[in-house]
């Protein structure tokens, strides 16, 4: 499988980071935060392996998304715009990893987060995506060659304009399968970065 | 023996005179013949011939100068493949041009991966990490989010093949940056458009043909791409020379049409005849014909800028003419006009001759070949004027109304006037020099390397280009050294880790696409360090690692095995880095190593001019002096008044005409137009000198139209588009007209007396 992305870029590495934000539209407002539980396979086609996890999830547009996997183990991933961090109990944010070495990571992390958030303008940058209305399906094919060597396509489904499921599919028929249940939307006021994901049980 | 005498033996000077024009025309031609480019258009030849200390300069200045850049902004990504696909095919159709615009993502994918555990940089991987308790905390919990992660976790292929995720590293932060479409075309996005990038080498010197054709369908390309709504932009010294070139032509084009119209009308107003305008016109070509050809023959071709200034240079030939024509009577044979023509003229030619062989001295392949054209040219206008001119002539009786409308005038002007002008003119100048001198002598130093105006339109794509690819507009290039290559590398990779991330990004180090050898061994060994680690967090989810993902035999690479040509970066002993130039504290970096020279063109050239120009100036006040010495006796008293006193002028009308009438600032050239207008000023200085009341009107005619024509000829040149010409220009045309005036007071107004009978 074709996995590693092209390195035009080593030869012509003399470039600055450009920003990546852009103005969101105002599906949800600041203050809302959806609240969910997930169930997680990852299916290793060359290796026939699933790899199962399960915990619960809070999404926001201002603070991001806090994973917390309950099982096979315990561990608590914080995405932002910036990236994912884990969150380890006594670490103060400052000393938590950041991926920023992982860029992969960090992107996969924001596109899940401009999907979950229905940041469509955002992700028409590097996907094309085809909505499928009626059956609430949204699916995304990358743009550019490089992102599609790691990635065959994202098919997302929601019920009742909630985010249902979640399917990354690879090249090689590897994916990774995301349900979401019990889902909850609450308007929270006064949250801050540091008790967003640091303080959820 | 006397020079009246040589020329009694006019037929056998004739005859050598005809030979050695026909051999040169043989030579020339012949040689011209066997030369691929006869005609050179290249920039190099407008710059000193230098020796770098540096041994890979030349190495590392020439790979610069045959790449070539090409951006595609666009919305829409169909238009914009299309658009350099034609792009392609254009570079294609042209011999010795390579494009090289899609990326073979297998070939440069494989290449990383099998040495991925060189370029990797993995945050829990170093020397010793394995023995640090915090580190292998910190390692588990990045491969078990690697494991565990809904988003970006391992993918089937990582977990097999790279569980280190030694890729992700090396794909770094550039993965938003540049991405590539489905055909391979890399390109950036940029204020909400796409930028599609191609390049081009040159892998032969581009002929003529070659040149113009890559600049018109360059041309046409971008305007076919703003016919689509797109906009391509792109650089490289190919359209530069090819800018420049055309700046020449425009130039002969303007300065040929403004000379061949004052001729004409001179000939025809003033010599009333067409027969002197044909006899004029024959002797420009002969002159043309014997430089282009003397330089060919010597050269095997010449620079169509030596061409350009020695087509106006030639002109001065016409006064040669002038004075035959001036001289030409009834009562006068052909002899007897040889004889009054042969002391003044051969003077006047060896003055000349002097002057533009001094311009030798400067190691510039286009002055050098422009003082052998001058010189020959004059020696064979001399000839054919002195040895056929002469003799071949009908008297017609030129209109001397010129003349004496100005002697008239000159005749006018007070003694006390004179000196009020003259003395007036000197202290105001002087004064006016000195304030504004001081004012801007720093910017006249820096700028004195300033030979040709860059054309704008590619200056401001160059800067685009840079802005767009690398992040910032001003680039600088330094070379790193070492023992050997091996050695250099690692003095870069000194360098450049001990940059911060943000100096990184407005640099460019080759050392990071090839580490040193040494680098890359110590990288291997990190990851086969904690390689045991890696294996147990995998054995603890039952996941298991194939035996080729294991970093355990992996060999360092050299930059001959990338699978991109690197050799732009790489020469013999040193490594090419390129960095912001607006970047102080990258520049200050790179400035205190002791391994780093900064490969800056313009200010190796500035030094070099610099020099030049020195030698030029004493040069100038040597040969001034010396022909001051060789006149004493000649002209006695005179010399002061009607050669120190009128260059003194002359110098002073330049200078203060080269500061208010150019935008450019001093520079070699100046000092060069100063050679020439003494050469020229002094030649009418001594026909002056030789003024006497029954030659007066002839020598006022003669002198007069003579200089208008020059003048007329360096006045176009101020229309040039190249400093170079610009400079001659200006320089030449206002000191003449001070020097000749000056003279022309001196010589008939402050002695008046001398002339008072004459009506």
């Amino acid at each position: 499988m074709k996995v590693v992305a092209n390195l035009v870029f080593l030869l012509i590495s003399i470039i600055s980071v450009s920003a990546w934000a852009v103005p969101g539209d105002d599906k949800y407002n600041d203050a809302d935060v959806i609240y969910a539980n997930f169930k997680m396979t990852k299916y290793i086609a060359a290796l026939d392996r699933y790899i199962v996890s399960s915990g619960k999830t809070k999404l926001s547009r201002a603070y991001g998304i806090c994973w917390k996997v309950q099982k096979p183990l315990h561990k608590v991933m914080y995405i932002t715009k910036k990236g994912l961090k884990n969150i380890n109990p006594g670490v103060t944010d400052a000393d938590s990893l950041f991926f920023a070495e992982d860029s992969f990571m960090s992107d996969m992390s924001v596109f899940f987060l401009d999907i979950l958030l229905k940041e469509d303008r955002k992700l028409y940058r590097d996907f094309v995506l085809n909505r499928d209305l009626k059956h609430e399906i949204l699916l995304l094919t990358p743009r550019s060659a490089n992102l599609a060597l790691f990635l065959k396509s994202i098919e997302v489904k929601y019920k009742n304009e909630l985010i249902d499921e979640i399917t990354f599919l690879e090249n090689s028929n590897s994916y990774t399968k995301i349900l979401f249940s019990d889902l909850v939307v609450t308007n929270e006021k006064g949250l801050s970065n540091e008790v967003y994901c640091h303080a959820y049980d | 023996m006397p020079m009246t005498k040589v020329l009694t033996n006019i037929m056998l000077l004739r005859l050598l005179s005809v030979l050695l024009f026909a051999l040169m025309v043989m030579i020339g031609s012949y040689r011209a013949n066997m030369s691929d480019n006869p005609i050179d258009y290249s920039l190099d030849a407008l710059f000193p011939k230098y020796d770098n200390e540096l041994a890979d300069f030349n190495y590392f200045k020439d790979k610069i100068a045959k790449q070539f850049v090409f951006l595609v902004i666009s919305d829409e990504e169909e238009k914009a493949t299309n658009l350099i696909i034609s792009l392609e095919e254009m570079l294609d159709s042209i011999q010795g041009i390579r494009p090289d615009i899609y990326i073979d993502t297998d070939e440069l994918r494989d290449f990383y991966f099998k040495y991925r555990y060189v370029f990797a940089n993995h945050p829990y991987v170093c020397d010793g990490c394995s023995k640090n308790q915090k580190n292998v905390k910190g390692f588990k919990d990045y491969i078990l989010n690697a494991i565990y992660s809904p988003f970006g976790g391992y993918t089937s292929h990582e977990i097999q093949e790279d569980p280190f995720l030694t890729m992700r590293s090396i794909i770094g932060s550039d993965f938003k940056r540049f991405k590539l479409t489905k055909l391979g075309i890399p390109y950036v996005e940029y204020e909400n458009r796409n930028i599609y990038i191609a390049y081009g080498v040159i892998e032969k010197d581009l002929s003529v043909e070659e040149l113009n054709q890559l600049y018109t369908a360059t041309l046409e390309l971008q305007q076919l791409a703003h016919t689509n709504m797109m906009n391509l932009i792109f650089t490289g010294e190919p359209y530069y020379v090819q800018a420049v070139r055309s700046d020449i032509m425009l130039d002969m084009e303007n300065i040929g049409l403004i000379s061949v119209i004052v001729i004409v009308l001179t000939m025809l107003l003033l010599y009333r005849g067409l027969l002197p305008l044909v006899y004029t016109t024959l002797t420009l070509g002969i002159a043309l014909i014997s430089g282009i050809m003397a330089v060919v023959a010597l050269y095997g071709n010449i620079h169509v800028l030596t061409i350009a200034i020695g087509g106006c240079l030639i002109s001065i030939c016409t006064n040669y003419c002038i004075y035959i024509y001036t001289l030409v009577k009834p009562s006068r044979n052909a002899k007897d006009i040889r004889s009054l023509l042969v002391k003044p003229l051969s003077i006047s030619l060896i003055i000349s001759i002097i002057a533009f062989v001094i311009l030798g001295i400067t190691d510039l392949a286009v002055l050098e070949s422009l003082a052998v054209f001058v010189s020959v040219a004059f020696i064979m206008t001399y000839a054919f004027v002195m040895l056929f001119l002469s003799s071949i002539l009908s008297s017609n009786v030129p209109s001397t109304t010129l003349a004496k409308t100005l002697f008239s005038v000159l005749m006018r002007i007070p003694k006390a006037l004179i000196y009020i002008i003259i003395i007036g003119f000197v202290v105001c100048s002087v004064t006016v020099i000195y304030l504004k001198n001081g004012s801007s002598h720093k910017e006249q130093i820096t700028k004195a390397v300033n030979v040709q105006n860059l054309n704008p339109q590619f200056k401001a794509m160059t800067a685009s280009v840079h802005e767009l690819l690398a992040g910032y507009q001003n680039i600088a290039y330094y070379v790193i050294e070492g023992k050997d290559l091996d050695d250099a590398l690692t003095n870069c990779y000194d360098i450049y880790s001990s940059l911060t991330v943000k100096e990184r990004v407005n640099s460019f180090f080759p050392c990071k696409i090839v580490p040193p050898k040494a680098r890359q061994i110590t990288k291997i060994k990190e990851f086969k360090e904690m390689y045991p680690i890696l294996e147990e967090i995998f054995a603890q989810n039952n996941l298991s690692i194939a035996e080729r993902a294991k970093p355990l035999s992996v060999r360092p690479f050299t930059y001959e095995e990338f699978p991109k040509d690197l050799s732009l970066f790489f020469g013999q002993n040193s490594v090419l880095v390129q960095i912001n130039a607006d970047n102080g504290k990258l520049l200050r970096i790179l400035e205190e190593s002791k391994y780093a020279t900064r490969m800056d063109y313009r200010s190796y050239l500035h030094k070099v001019y610099e020099k030049y120009n020195r030698i030029m100036v004493y040069s100038l006040l040597i040969t001034l002096i010396l022909v001051v010495i060789a006149l004493i006796p000649l002209m006695k008293k005179q010399v002061i008044s009607l050669v120190i006193l009128p260059s003194l002028v002359g110098a002073l009308s330049a200078t203060l005409g080269f500061m208010y009438f150019t935008p450019i600032m001093f520079n070699m050239f100046v000092t060069l137009g100063f050679f020439m207008l003494f050469a020229l000023g002094i030649n009418y200085c001594i026909f002056i000198y030789y003024i006497n009341k029954d030659n007066i009107i002839d020598i006022l005619q003669g002198t007069t139209v003579a200089c208008l024509i020059i003048i007329s000829s360096f006045g176009a040149m101020m229309l040039s588009y190249s400093a170079m010409m610009l400079s001659f220009g200006v320089v030449v045309f206002f000191g003449l007209i001070g020097m000749l005036l000056t003279a022309l007071m001196l010589r008939v107004s402050y002695k008046k007396e001398e002339f008072n009978d004459i009506s």
